[in-house]
């Protein structure tokens, strides 16, 4: 039997499908801190279908729902903009939309943040999808060269702050 | 003193293999080599089960046989029955009861079923689910028993255990004896939209209709075997069926203008199909290729709105089958066509409403021909005489002949391809249930991947011939990665039972896929592999295997030793990691280098002491001499010229085309599973060359191991797996020399950006 439901599976960076009774909402987003280039690469999977229904809802209620990609992906671009925020010592830092692409359930977000080195604090908040689905669970991996922590945000808390610091074990 | 030299250089050869280090290790232990035999995990082989893995002399099966009337109370959802159950005691026992299934019993408001998870409050929650979780009170289904009866009309003892009912014949069943007795019920049907039920109905609020799939409908014979005894583990939700094969006469009422499909061969369709689709009915009978509509759009839409209030049976037989189940509904359109196999003609055919259109005309009955091709291509020629899909909303599962199946377009019609795939990807898979477990006949209830694995296998097989682009979603070796090298905390071998697993879908679909996808490809061969599994098919075929048939047959049909990869895949949740730890390229010299030297002058001897020796010098060592590396390399040691000179003559030994690049590989092994090692070889000139070591160059060494390379050309880099065929999890030390991987993200933002 194959039931189409989707599930929890926290596998780094990735996730799974599988099979249960009790749908499960859940993100995960890599946030990649390259030393080198001064960025947060971020690598984000969400189930389409999740996305989609946040699509449909905001998009015009007379007009037949068709998707396109391409208005798709101004639509994420949007919605990331405003509900994936970085602060570094509380300054709010420019968001780089790169591109999304499809790996059969799940989308593939890519986005990325040019920035200064000399940050003390950081700070991210990832509400995505939190106001149309509440029991959204966004994973959020803050990955250095050796060190990878994660962080699980609701709609209850859908932020967390760290110190420099302590991800990249600096004095 | 020939023989002492000898010895020193054996000695010497022993140190240089760098075994210096190693202590006395003096801690003895049992064997634990990967290699060793499944002695341990299998059972003995008997006279049921032979040791290579087929049926043996006194291999038994029950056989069970149901006349059932059947009758749905559409107004109510109310399902009756009454079935007469002749149950045949082929096994050598006499048997003192009968142990009957009562899958519905799940539904009960009392059943443990619904208790067997952990719950907790969420401090928030959507509004629908907090009313259907935490305000209504569950839907109250399950079985009422009117009663259990012998052939002459005396009620039988019964005790309802959960989801099994004891009964107790009026004298206990000798082996050979047949035992005729008759159940009376009936039971609610639920909407299995909303609790996701392999069976029910779902309602369409816009014409106030509704189309029911109806399955573990009857009280079924539960299994007894020489594996398990009674089959008689209770139905948990994720662990299936074990049921017996048997003939079946159905006779199911229903409202007169519903289309129903089931099991088994129609026996009256002139009396339940209207003249012109019986005219449509005849044609489809005799046309291939094309579907015929019996049933069209149209005529859905007008029966939608004048529901008739009469009744019809349709009437059905089916042989050999190991379940029953049907489909009913107003809202039906119906297609069908024949299907060749081998000389026989198949139907093939679908129901589904018209909100499954366009998707649904468009495919499903071609991929239900697709799907009997190709496994019958695999397996053996599909036995039944037809195979349904019907389109139920978001679930697929299986029955014999029929099967659900999801895929649903949006309102307006249109449909992404993630949609269209997965509806075809689901057809393909629960048709292929006809052949694993409908007719191959495995316990579903012990162990889930047998038929969910192995079918999820031919699946990959059948998209890739339904179109060889086909976005698979389970079958390639690297699509499991994410799983295998996923938290060793939430991963269970293959081999449990599927209410213990922690992910039912990687555990008992696409990793066992998987492995057998790699079996065939990498390890095996497709002719060896394809000819063994073929065997397996062909023996178990209307017959009850365990998994150690399976794993017998494959490695008796084909000589190759499979109880390590078995062990490692299906017993383990070890995952693949080979890399390469050190590559050197050696040079041929008539002196010895610093290591060799250092030997020798431990022992105070000089070569010249010794017989004539060829030495071979690495390129980073300390003192090596460039000039090693231009010329004639057999020119470098004079012993060695010597030899050939005395020894071959000039054109004869030109001929052996004499290599001359010397390499040492050393390879090593993070990962628990041992695996063949596939090796790349790339030239200088840019040209490519494999080598393949057997998963056997592991037996004495499961960490690492060094091999020569004598090569013709310059060796420029070496690849591990270069066309990732064997699920290695860390890709980051399959080269050399070591490259840096692009992130993910490298490779798709220099993708974008160009």
């Amino acid at each position: 039997m194959i039931i189409l439901v989707k599930i929890l599976v926290i596998v780094f960076n990735s996730l799974i499908i599988i099979n249960s009774n009790h749908p499960y909402y859940i993100s995960a987003t890599q946030v990649f801190y390259s030393k080198k280039d001064n960025q947060f690469q971020c690598t984000s999977r969400f189930f389409i279908d999740d996305l989609e229904s946040l699509y449909k809802s905001k998009s015009d209620k007379n007009q037949i729902y068709k998707f396109q990609k391409d208005k798709f992906d101004i639509f994420l671009r949007e919605h990331l903009k405003e509900n994936f925020v970085i602060f570094l010592d509380d300054i709010k830092q420019n968001q780089s939309f790169i591109g999304t692409e499809f790996s059969n359930d799940v989308i593939i977000i890519y986005f990325e943040y040019q920035i200064k080195s000399n940050f003390k604090k950081i700070k991210i908040k990832n509400s995505i999808l939190m106001n149309h689905i509440n029991d959204q669970k966004n994973i959020v991996h803050l990955k250095t060269e050796n060190e990878n922590q994660s962080y699980l945000l609701t709609l209850r808390k859908p932020f967390f702050s760290i110190n420099k610091k302590l991800i990249l074990n600096e004095n | 003193m020939k023989i002492k030299f000898f010895s020193i250089i054996l000695f010497i050869a022993y140190f240089l293999s760098g075994q210096t280090k190693e202590s006395n290790n003096t801690e003895s232990k049992f064997n634990d080599n990967k290699f060793k035999q499944l002695y341990e995990e299998f059972s003995s082989p008997n006279n049921f089960r032979t040791a290579s893995g087929a049926p043996g002399p006194d291999y038994y099966q029950q056989k069970v046989d149901y006349n059932m009337e059947i009758e749905l109370n559409e107004e109510n959802d109310i399902l009756y029955g009454k079935s007469i159950i002749t149950y045949h005691n082929n096994s050598p026992d006499d048997l003192e009861y009968l142990w009957v299934q009562l899958d519905q019993n799940i539904r009960k408001n009392n059943s443990p079923s619904l208790e067997k998870n952990p719950s907790s409050i969420s401090e928030l929650k959507q509004i629908e689910s907090f009313v259907d979780d935490l305000l209504l009170k569950p839907f109250d289904g399950g079985f009422n028993i009117d009663y259990v009866k012998d052939s002459n009309g005396k009620n039988l003892k019964q005790v309802v255990n959960n989801t099994m009912m004891l009964v107790h014949p009026s004298s206990p069943i000798k082996s050979g004896d047949k035992y005729i007795f008759s159940i009376k019920w009936n039971y609610s049907i639920n909407n299995h939209v909303k609790k996701r039920g392999r069976s029910g109905y779902e309602y369409f609020s816009e014409d106030g209709n509704k189309s029911y799939v109806i399955a573990q409908f009857f009280p079924r014979l539960a299994v007894y075997n020489d594996v398990e005894g009674w089959q008689n583990h209770q139905f948990w939700g994720n662990g299936e069926f074990a049921l017996n094969f048997g003939d079946y006469k159905v006779n199911i009422t229903v409202p007169a203008d519903h289309i129903l499909e089931a099991t088994g061969e129609l026996q009256n369709p002139k009396e339940v199909l209207t003249k012109v689709e019986f005219n449509r009915y005849k044609k489809a009978l005799n046309t291939q290729d094309e579907p015929v509509l019996i049933v069209n759009q149209e005529e859905v839409v007008m029966k939608e709105k004048n529901i008739s209030n009469k009744k019809k049976t349709w009437k059905f037989i089916a042989k050999n089958v190991r379940d029953f189940a049907f489909a009913s509904s107003r809202k039906f359109i119906w297609d069908m066509m024949i299907v060749p196999i081998n000389g026989k003609n198949i139907v093939a055919s679908s129901l589904y409403p018209k909100e499954g259109n366009p998707l649904w005309e468009e495919y499903s009955t071609k991929v239900v021909a697709q799907t009997l091709k190709t496994f019958s291509k695999y397996t053996f020629d599909y036995p039944y005489p037809k195979a349904v899909s019907v389109h139920a909303k978001n679930q697929g599962m299986e029955y014999p002949m029929i099967c659900w199946n999801y895929g649903r377009p949006e309102k307006d019609g249109s449909y992404s391809d993630r949609v269209k795939y997965g509806m075809i990807s689901v057809i393909i898979h629960e048709i292929g249930h006809n052949f694993f477990p409908m007719i191959v006949n495995s316990d579903e209830r012990q162990w889930g991947w047998m038929d969910e694995g192995i079918d999820t296998f031919l699946q990959y097989l059948t998209e890739k011939e339904f179109d060889p682009e086909y976005p698979s979603r389970r079958g390639p070796a690297n699509r499991i990665i994410p799983y295998m090298s996923g938290n060793q905390k939430y991963i269970a071998p293959i081999m449990s039972n599927p209410e213990n697993v922690f992910q039912l879908g990687p555990n008992a679909y696409a990793k066992p896929a998987t492995a057998l996808n790699i079996l065939r490809e990498t390890i095996m061969g497709n002719e060896l592999f394809d000819f063994a599994f073929k065997t397996f098919s062909k023996r178990w075929m209307f017959k009850h295997p365990t998994p150690e048939d399976f794993f017998r047959t494959m490695e008796d049909a084909s000589a190759v030793d499979l109880d390590w990869f078995w062990r490692g895949w299906f017993y383990s949740t070890d995952y693949v990691d080979i890399g390469i730890k050190n590559f050197k390229r050696f040079y041929i010299s008539s002196e010895p280098g610093k290591k060799v030297k250092d030997i020798f002058d431990g022992y105070g001897i000089t070569k010249n002491e010794l017989s004539p020796l060829v030495f071979m010098v690495s390129e980073d060592e300390e003192s090596f001499n460039p000039d090693l590396k231009d010329g004639n390399p057999i020119e470098k040691s004079l012993p060695l010229k010597k030899f050939i000179d005395e020894n071959f003559l000039n054109e004869e030994f030109n001929k052996l085309k004499p290599s001359n690049y010397f390499y040492e590989v050393e390879f090593e092994k993070p990962g628990g599973l041992v695996m063949p090692v596939i090796l790349e070889l790339t030239y200088v000139d840019g040209s490519k060359k494999i080598i393949k070591y057997p998963a056997e160059i592991w037996r004495k060494n499961d960490d690492s191991f060094k091999k020569v390379l004598v090569s013709e050309k310059e060796i420029k880099n070496l690849t591990i797996d270069p066309n990732e065929e064997t699920a290695d999890i860390n890709l980051s030390n399959n080269n050399w020399p070591k490259i840096e991987l692009p992130s993910d993200f490298e490779k798709f933002k220099s993708k974008i950006k160009g």
